[in-house]
């Protein structure tokens, strides 16, 4: 027979058996293991996704920080250039005026010193002339000019008035009544007796009429007596002349004086 | 040349009375044994880290796969069916891949082993639809569509356990039996395909037989599910 009922009685006893066997030994025990191992990949995945978001969140956080740090920077840069702007602007300002100032008193200084030298030229350009006139004139002193010298310094002799003349009589005679009569040039005897007779004739006869000569006089004739002088010569015109030529002078360099100090505190500043 | 000679039921080493030890039952033990020794052995130290063994890896492969091929066909959570579907499955394709080692008669090539899987799968869809939907509703659907449908449904109840019982054999046995002619005709080279080819029959068989298993065993299931579903849509559409 094909079938033998034992066999196949006993074959379905022997499958339960394996069942059973393989259940504990097998089935159980892998799926067990799987199931651990499911667990441990979830919980492994959930922690790792927890760590990523952690780790989101903290870059995030970082990235905040370091926009934060670069906006507080340009701030800080900005402040820092603006103050450095200033300063240095201000530096160039502070700059510029001690330039101006040097170059003020540089300029004043170089006037003050053409302003000297200008001076000392006219001084000595003035002495020159007067030296050169004194010289010029001494050369074309003769006796023509020495007579009409003589005639005008009578003539203004004359032309005193009494009270005046009396007054000068007086003293003359106060003082011993000896009159000098000082002249450039020796004079002739022919004046010198003409102008012996005017004296006496206009301060009195008593008198005592001396003669000197001073050729530093260049032309003229002067009279001389303790306190009292009546003189007509070049010499003291041309002092005046060199007088009055030095007080116009003085006052021209008072003038611009005046001005250059006038003129610096007005000026104005060049623009950059 | 006889049949019976070639079944392993018929090489008998010991007797008493009706009860004899026969090929078929040592190669099965032979087989239980190693299963089982292979089973703890592998099962010894398993673990559940990331890093695994191999031995580890490939069982877990195969039961993992086993479940997967359940849950595709009964739609429902495999832990429950995985023992008797998986050690069918096991145990046919040792005992068919075994068929290379010389002087083994696999016990898949007896009849009397194939009956009593396919009793094993004839009671098993019982035991599992009463299980799962009561004893009532599970005898009713005998009794579908028509009470007149009772006899056809027991009969396709019967043939398909005879089937699957004589399939399993007759691909087996007759693989040996063509081995064996085969190896009188020709005795070198051929034989080697002829037993590639009886491998390949062999792993396709257990395959067979434990879907078709599953399908059964989901079909009593599924007509209950079906009836459950369409009642509910029923009750929903007399409410609304």
């Amino acid at each position: 027979m094909l079938i033998d009922w034992f066999t196949v009685v006993a074959q379905m006893v022997n499958f339960i058996i394996l069942m059973a066997l393989l259940k504990h030994f097998l089935y159980d025990r892998i799926i067990k293991a799987m199931d651990e191992r499911e667990e441990k990949i979830h919980s492994r995945l959930l922690k790792a996704e927890a760590l990523q978001q952690e780790a989101a969140q903290e870059s995030e956080f970082y990235r905040l920080k370091n926009q934060e740090i670069d906006r507080k920077r340009n701030e800080v840069l900005a402040k820092v250039e603006a103050e450095a702007d200033r300063r240095r602007e201000e530096l160039t300002l502070n700059a510029r005026k001690e330039i101006e100032i040097l170059r003020d008193r540089w300029r004043e200084s170089l006037h003050k010193e053409q302003e000297s030298f200008l001076q000392q030229l006219r001084r000595t350009a003035a002495g020159q002339v007067f030296a050169i006139s004194r010289r010029a004139l001494a050369d074309l002193a003769d006796s023509k000019i020495e007579k009409k010298v003589i005639d005008s310094f009578l003539s203004r002799l004359e032309s005193m008035d009494s009270s005046e003349r009396q007054e000068a009589a007086i003293s003359i005679v106060k003082e011993g009544g000896l009159v000098v009569v000082r002249s450039a040039g020796k004079l002739s005897s022919v004046d010198r007796g003409k102008i012996t007779t005017a004296l006496h004739r206009l301060l009195g006869g008593e008198i005592k009429v001396e003669y000197e000569t001073m050729p530093e006089m260049i032309l003229g004739i002067e009279l001389v007596s303790r306190g009292q002088k009546i003189a007509w010569n070049l010499e003291e015109y041309l002092g005046r002349l060199e007088d009055q030529v030095r007080e116009s002078l003085e006052a021209e360099k008072e003038i611009h004086g005046r001005e250059s100090r006038n003129r610096q505190p007005t000026r104005n500043l060049p623009h950059e | 040349m006889d049949i019976k000679l070639l079944s392993p039921d018929q090489v008998i080493f010991w007797r008493w009375g009706p009860v004899s030890i026969n090929a078929t039952l040592v190669f099965t033990w032979a087989i239980m044994l190693l299963l089982v020794a292979g089973s703890w052995l592998a099962t010894r130290n398993l673990s559940g880290d990331l890093r695994l063994s191999r031995w580890q890896n490939l069982l877990e492969i195969v039961v993992d796969g086993i479940r997967q091929q359940i849950r595709d066909i009964s739609q429902r959570q495999p832990d429950k069916f995985l023992p008797f579907i998986g050690t069918l499955f096991i145990f046919i394709v040792v005992s068919n891949l075994l068929a290379v080692v010389p002087g083994y008669i696999a016990p898949t090539a007896s009849l009397s082993t194939t009956a009593g899987l396919a009793i094993g799968v004839f009671l098993a869809v019982p035991w599992y639809g009463i299980r799962d939907q009561g004893f009532k509703q599970y005898l009713r659907n005998y009794l579908q569509p028509t009470i007149f449908m009772l006899p056809f449904n027991i009969i396709g109840e019967l043939s398909r356990t005879l089937a699957l019982a004589v399939r399993l054999f007759g691909n087996i046995m007759s693989g040996a039996k063509i081995a064996a002619i085969f190896l009188a005709l020709a005795p070198l080279i051929f034989p080697i395909f002829m037993q590639a080819l009886g491998l390949l029959t062999g792993l396709i068989q257990a395959y067979i037989f434990a879907i078709l298993a599953m399908v059964y065993i989901a079909a009593a299931l599924r007509v209950h599910e079906g009836k459950q579903l369409n009642r509910k849509q029923k009750g929903e559409n007399s409410y609304g």
